[in-house]
C-alpha cells in the first residue's frame, strides 16, 4: 500500500505541467529561472487553473496566470493596467523563525522569542513540512520557500495550518497557528464622480507613495481589487513602516482600468499623514479623457464634455507605450518590456524621460552603424515631433562627438527651444 | 527507524493531508451593488459581462499579467542606513550598460556612494578581482571551479558569486534564412572548430536547408576569445570544446547582430535582447519538439538555453566596507534593480531564488 502510494505521488508528480528542460551541464542554476507561465507544451491562451488551496504546490512564488480565478491566494499586491489581475492587498505575516531548506522541508534552526512560531509550540529542528497544504523545501530542482507560501495560503487574520515533523517525538502533526502582522494599514473609500456602473473585470488601483523620493517604492504600497457595479468601493494597503521615513512626504493615488484602458483616474493625490493612519480616506475619481496620457501638454486632443484631465497615475497605458516603441524603435515592446517600462514612468519620470532612454540605448544607438549625423536626425525628429533642420542636425552631432553621451545630448535636444 | 523509511512515510503522510487541510479563503470584499438603472457605461468599454472572457486575454497580456505579478513578488529596496565610499566596477562587456545604470540608480538612494568602472570584459574582471580584492566583478558566464582557485591563490579569499540577471540566449540568422531549427547536437557542430571530438558543419545544406543558401558556407560572428559570452559557448554548448577558427570576431554582441543583418550566410549566439530587426533567432529542438525562441516559452520553462550573469565580490571584504557591498548586492536583488536589468534586455530572477541568495549575502533572513 505504502509503495502504491508513492508510486501515485510520483506519476502526479511528474505529470504536472511544469516541467524543467534542464541539461545538467548548462543549468545548475536552473532554480534561478522566473517560471511565471505554465502553458505546457501549447501556446494558447487559456492556462490550467490551478486551485487557491490544497494540492501540491509546484510552482515558485508567482503562481500561473489563471483568468477565471479570483486571486484570492496571490501574494502580492498587483498593479494591474491590462488584464484582469486581482491581488488584494495582503499583510506581512511573520512567524518569527530561521529555517534552512531540505529536501523533507523547512528545518528551524532559530526561534524569536515573542513570535508566533514560539507561541505554537515551534522548537529549533522541527521541519515545517507543508504550510496549508503545499509542501516546501528544496525538491524537483526548485525551492519552494517558507516565506512565499505563507504569504500564499494565510487567511486575512493571520491564520494558517502547518504541517510539521516534530523533532523530539519524531511524529508528523498538523499546526494552525495566528501570525504577526508587521504591516500598516491605510483603508479608504474610492468613488466616481459619475457612479456608472462598472463591468465585470474593472480593477481599482491605489498606490501610496512617496513624494520626495519617488524611486523609493514602498513594499505592499499598492492594491489591486475588483471594483464592479457603481461603488462605493473600499480599498486597503498594508504597507511595511520600515519603508516610511517621516521626513519625506506622502500622496494616495488610485485609478480604475477596464482591460488595457485606465478609464478614472485621480484628479489630485491625496497627501497622507504617515504618523496618522487612523482616518479612512475618502477619493473620487473623475473620467479619463479615453485613456489617453494625462496632464501632458503635448497631448492635442481635445476633451470630450464631461470628461477631465486627470493628473494621476503618471504613467500612460500600453496603447501609448506601444505607440512610443513603434516611433522609436519600430516594433512592439515585449510584455517583459511593457512591465519595466511602465514602472519606470508610475516612479514619476515622463513620457520624454522614457524616449531620451530608449533613443540613448546602445541597441538603438547601433542601428546608425555609427553614422551619427543619421543617428542626431533620428533624436531630432522623435523628440521634438517635427523634421530636423541641417543646422541643429550639424550642432548636436558635435555636442555628441564632444561629450560622447548619448542621454546627455537627447535631454539638450529637448530642452532646445522650438 | 531508518531515513529513507522516513523520508516515504512523510511524502505518504504529506499526500494524504494535503487534500485534506483547506484554508478558508477570506479577502476584503467590495461593497459594490450594481443598480437596476445604471447610468451608460464609460465611453470604450464591453458591455458587462457575467463570465470571466477567458478568451480575450491574448498571449502577450496573459505574459503582461504574469510578469506583473513577479515583479511585484520582489521586493523593494530598503535604505538601511546612509552609505559612503567608492567601489570599481570592472569586467563583462555584457553587462557594462546595466552596471552604469545600477550604479546611477543606487545613487539615488546613496548619493555619497561614487563608482567607477575598471577594465572590461569578464576575464579580465576575474583577474582584476583576484589581484584587488576591493574590485565588484561582473562575470557573463558561471565561475568554474578554476576561477574560484585563482581567486583565491589571488588576493579574494573569499569569493562570493551572486546571479543577478539572466541572460538567455538564441542562434540568429539573417532574417532571410529559412532555417526552421537546430537541435543542441547541431548548434554544437555550427561552432566546434573542425577537426575535434565531434561533428563540425561548414555549409547550410548540411542543416537541412535548401535553395540558394545550401552550398554557402556558414559564417561565424563570434566575441573574442576573452569574453565570458565566448568562454561560456565553449563551456556549455562546445562541452570544453574548441572554437572554430574561422569565426569573425566582434567587440559586442550587438555588433555580432549587426554584423548578421548584413551577411545571409552568418549566424552567432546573442541574447534575447539584443536582435535587430535584420535577424531572427532560430527555434531549438528539444527531443523532437520545436521550442520557438521567445520570451513566452522561456518563461514557461520550456527553452532552456540560457547564462546566468554574475557579480562576484571578496566576502572578507563586506566586514570592512561599512556595508556598501551588501547594500550593493541587495539593491541589484531588489525590485528595482531587477528591473533596471529588464529595462536593458536581461531577465529577472526568480524571487524565491533572490531570498535564497539574500540569506547568503545578509545572513538568513526570519520569516
Amino acid at each position: 500500500m505504502k509503495h502504491l502510494i508513492v508510486f501515485l505521488i510520483t506519476a502526479v508528480a511528474s505529470s504536472l505541467p511544469v516541467r524543467c528542460l534542464a541539461q545538467s551541464n548548462w543549468l545548475d542554476f536552473s532554480s534561478a529561472i522566473p517560471r511565471v507561465l505554465n502553458n505546457g507544451s501549447n501556446f494558447n491562451t487559456q492556462t490550467p487553473g490551478f486551485p487557491s488551496t490544497s494540492g501540491v504546490s509546484n510552482t515558485t512564488s508567482a503562481p500561473p496566470y489563471d483568468p477565471s480565478f479570483n486571486g484570492a491566494s496571490y501574494g502580492a499586491s498587483g498593479f494591474a493596467n491590462s488584464g484582469s489581475m486581482y491581488a488584494p492587498a495582503r499583510k506581512d505575516w511573520k512567524l518569527g523563525v530561521y529555517v534552512q531548506n531540505t529536501e523533507t522541508g523547512a528545518v528551524i534552526q532559530q526561534i524569536a522569542p515573542g513570535s508566533a512560531g514560539q507561541a505554537a509550540g515551534l522548537q529549533p529542528n522541527d521541519i515545517i513540512v507543508a504550510v496549508g497544504g503545499a509542501r516546501i523545501g528544496n525538491f524537483d530542482n526548485r525551492i519552494v520557500d517558507l516565506a512565499d507560501e505563507i504569504r500564499r495560503s494565510t487567511d486575512a487574520y493571520g491564520r494558517v495550518s502547518l504541517l510539521v515533523l516534530n523533532s523530539r517525538s519524531r511524529s508528523l502533526a498538523a499546526l494552525a497557528v495566528s501570525m504577526n502582522s508587521t504591516s500598516s494599514t491605510l483603508t479608504g473609500v474610492v468613488v466616481t464622480r459619475d457612479r456608472a456602473s462598472l463591468p465585470y473585470g474593472s480593477i481599482l488601483n491605489v498606490e501610496l507613495q512617496n513624494v520626495s523620493k519617488p524611486y523609493y517604492v514602498i513594499a505592499g504600497g499598492k492594491s489591486a481589487t475588483r471594483a464592479e457595479g457603481n461603488g462605493p468601493f473600499g480599498f486597503e494597503i498594508h504597507f511595511d513602516p520600515r519603508y516610511i521615513d517621516t521626513r519625506d512626504r506622502y500622496q494616495l493615488i488610485a485609478s480604475i482600468s477596464v482591460g488595457n484602458q485606465i478609464m478614472y483616474g485621480i484628479q489630485q493625490p491625496i497627501p497622507v499623514d504617515v504618523n496618522n493612519l487612523g482616518q479612512p480616506l475618502n477619493l473620487v475619481l473623475e473620467q479619463a479623457s479615453g485613456g489617453l496620457a494625462f496632464s501632458n501638454p503635448n497631448n492635442s486632443v481635445s476633451n470630450p464634455v464631461n470628461v477631465v484631465n486627470v493628473g494621476y497615475p503618471a504613467s500612460f497605458g500600453p496603447a501609448q507605450l506601444n505607440e512610443l516603441f513603434m516611433q522609436v524603435l519600430n516594433r512592439q515592446p515585449s510584455a517583459r518590456e511593457v512591465v519595466a517600462w511602465q514602472q519606470y514612468l508610475s516612479q514619476g519620470n515622463s513620457p520624454n524621460d522614457l524616449k531620451v532612454k530608449l533613443l540613448s540605448s546602445s541597441q538603438y544607438r547601433e542601428r546608425f552603424a555609427f553614422n551619427d549625423a543619421a543617428y542626431i536626425d533620428r533624436m531630432i525628429q522623435v523628440l521634438k515631433n517635427r523634421p530636423s533642420n541641417q543646422q541643429e542636425v550639424a550642432y548636436f552631432t558635435g555636442r555628441l562627438q564632444q561629450t560622447g553621451f548619448a542621454e546627455q545630448v537627447a535631454n539638450e535636444i529637448l530642452l532646445k527651444n522650438p | 527507524m531508518s531515513n529513507r523509511f522516513c523520508r516515504s512515510c512523510i511524502s505518504v503522510v504529506a499526500f494524504v493531508l494535503l487534500a485534506m487541510i483547506q484554508t478558508p479563503v477570506v479577502w476584503s470584499q467590495t461593497t459594490a451593488t450594481p443598480a437596476s438603472n445604471s447610468k451608460p457605461l464609460p465611453k470604450g468599454t464591453a458591455g458587462p459581462v457575467s463570465q470571466p472572457t477567458q478568451g480575450l486575454m491574448s498571449q502577450h497580456d496573459i505574459e503582461h499579467a504574469a510578469l506583473l505579478h513577479l515583479i511585484d513578488s520582489i521586493e523593494p529596496y530598503h535604505k538601511q542606513k546612509e552609505l559612503k565610499g567608492s567601489a570599481v566596477l570592472s569586467g563583462s562587456t555584457t553587462m557594462l550598460s546595466l552596471g552604469s545604470k545600477w550604479s546611477e540608480r543606487f545613487k539615488k538612494f546613496h548619493p555619497e556612494v561614487v563608482f567607477s568602472r575598471g577594465t572590461d570584459g569578464t576575464e579580465a574582471g576575474i583577474k582584476a578581482l583576484a589581484e584587488d580584492p576591493t574590485v565588484i566583478a561582473g562575470s557573463s558566464r558561471p565561475l568554474t571551479e578554476a576561477d574560484l582557485a585563482s581567486l583565491k591563490k589571488g588576493k579574494c579569499k573569499d569569493p562570493l558569486s551572486v546571479i543577478v540577471a539572466l541572460d538567455p540566449l538564441a542562434l540568429y540568422v539573417h532574417k532571410s534564412n529559412p532555417i526552421a531549427g537546430v537541435t543542441p547536437e547541431q548548434l554544437e557542430s555550427i561552432f566546434r572548430a573542425p577537426g575535434g571530438k565531434g561533428k563540425n558543419v561548414a555549409t547550410w545544406g548540411e542543416l537541412g536547408v535548401t535553395g540558394e543558401l545550401a552550398s554557402k558556407p556558414i559564417r561565424i560572428h563570434s566575441r573574442s576569445e576573452v569574453s565570458g559570452t565566448t568562454t561560456f559557448i565553449k563551456q556549455m554548448v562546445l562541452r570544453g570544446g574548441d572554437m572554430a577558427k574561422e569565426a569573425q570576431s566582434h567587440k559586442s554582441n550587438e555588433e555580432i547582430c549587426t554584423a548578421i543583418g548584413t551577411d545571409m550566410g552568418g549566424v552567432g549566439i546573442c541574447g534575447f535582447g539584443e536582435a535587430t530587426d535584420q535577424v531572427r533567432p532560430v527555434a531549438l529542438i528539444m527531443n523532437g519538439v520545436v521550442v520557438p525562441a521567445t520570451e513566452q516559452s522561456f518563461l514557461s520553462g520550456q527553452y532552456p538555453f540560457v547564462r546566468p550573469l554574475l557579480l562576484i565580490i571578496d566576502k572578507a571584504q563586506m566586514a570592512s566596507d561599512g556595508g556598501l557591498r551588501e547594500a550593493v548586492l541587495r539593491y541589484v536583488l531588489s525590485r528595482d534593480g531587477q528591473l533596471e536589468a529588464v529595462r536593458e534586455g536581461f531577465f529577472p530572477l526568480d524571487p524565491t531564488y533572490i531570498r535564497k541568495q539574500l540569506d547568503q549575502i545578509s545572513g538568513p533572513q526570519m520569516r
